[in-house]
């Protein structure tokens, strides 16, 4: 399994989540005041992010064998405000715990641990 | 699919008419309209003046792309390998036939190297972690099924 697909969608989730945060606590209610500003800068890069978002949590998913219904909860997950940090937990305690079983049904095949 | 078969050799036209298959199809026909009447709402609105339009209107066309990708994966998915429980099944299926398909190695160089395995239990070692290792990322490559 490669970590770099779970560093990668890592970042991204992080990256989407801080943005629509922002979008969502900060631009809007500026926007609603009277200065779009924000809310025109940061709701672009959610945007374009956000497709990034999407081909990096595809891949990760595809790795860990995520069933259909959790991928598009997964997805989804990017446009919902902290839904992706939710995501990002839930995926890598998913991560790991497959790592972990990988390593355990290998110690009867190799003598010493590294 | 019957356990017999190699996972991914043994789909062939039929994959295109299961329930899963079907319920795919169903979407992806909602799905591509859908961004294209969402696409055409965002240029309405970048043609009456808000920029923001334009690049909603990108997006769509990709959101469109994303949702075929999605749908061409799915159809293609072995239904056993999904989920906690298929990914038990490759592991199972891992361990209990390892060199299955390790067909044309001469017999002479197993018994070198299984001499030679014997005389270094380190090089032992070694060689089962990257059996270990091979049999662990195939179940995990999405691409080459």
């Amino acid at each position: 399994m490669e970590h770099a697909v779970l560093t990668r969608y890592r970042v991204m989730a992080y990256t989407t989540a801080v943005l629509l945060i922002v979008l969502v606590f900060v631009g809007v209610p500026l926007q609603v005041a009277g200065h779009p500003g924000v809310a025109t800068v940061v709701g672009t890069l959610h945007g374009f992010l956000y497709i990034v978002y999407l081909f990096a949590a595809f891949q990760l998913t595809r790795t860990l064998h995520i069933p259909v219904f959790r991928t598009i909860l997964v997805l989804i997950a990017g446009t919902v405000p902290f839904g992706a940090i939710i995501a990002e937990r839930r995926l890598t305690s998913e991560y790991s715990r497959q790592v972990r079983r990988a390593t355990k049904g290998n110690a009867g095949t190799t003598p010493q641990e590294v | 699919m019957s356990a017999s078969s190699p996972p991914g050799q043994s789909f062939d036209r039929r994959r295109w008419f299961t329930t899963r298959a079907i319920v795919a199809h169903v979407a992806l026909v909602i799905w591509v309209p859908g961004c294209v009447v969402a696409c055409w709402w965002q240029v309405g609105i970048g043609l009456s003046g808000d920029s923001l339009g334009w690049i909603y209107s990108v997006m769509w066309p990709c959101f469109a792309l994303f949702g075929t990708v999605f749908w061409w994966h799915f159809v293609h998915d072995d239904p056993d390998t999904i989920g906690r429980r298929g990914l038990r099944r490759l592991q199972q299926a891992a361990t209990t036939q390892p060199e299955a398909s390790d067909g044309d190695t001469p017999d002479d160089r197993a018994i070198a190297l299984a001499q030679a395995e014997a005389e270094d239990p380190e090089l032992a070692a070694y060689n089962a972690y990257l059996a270990a290792l091979t049999r662990e990322d195939r179940p995990s490559s999405w691409r080459g099924r």
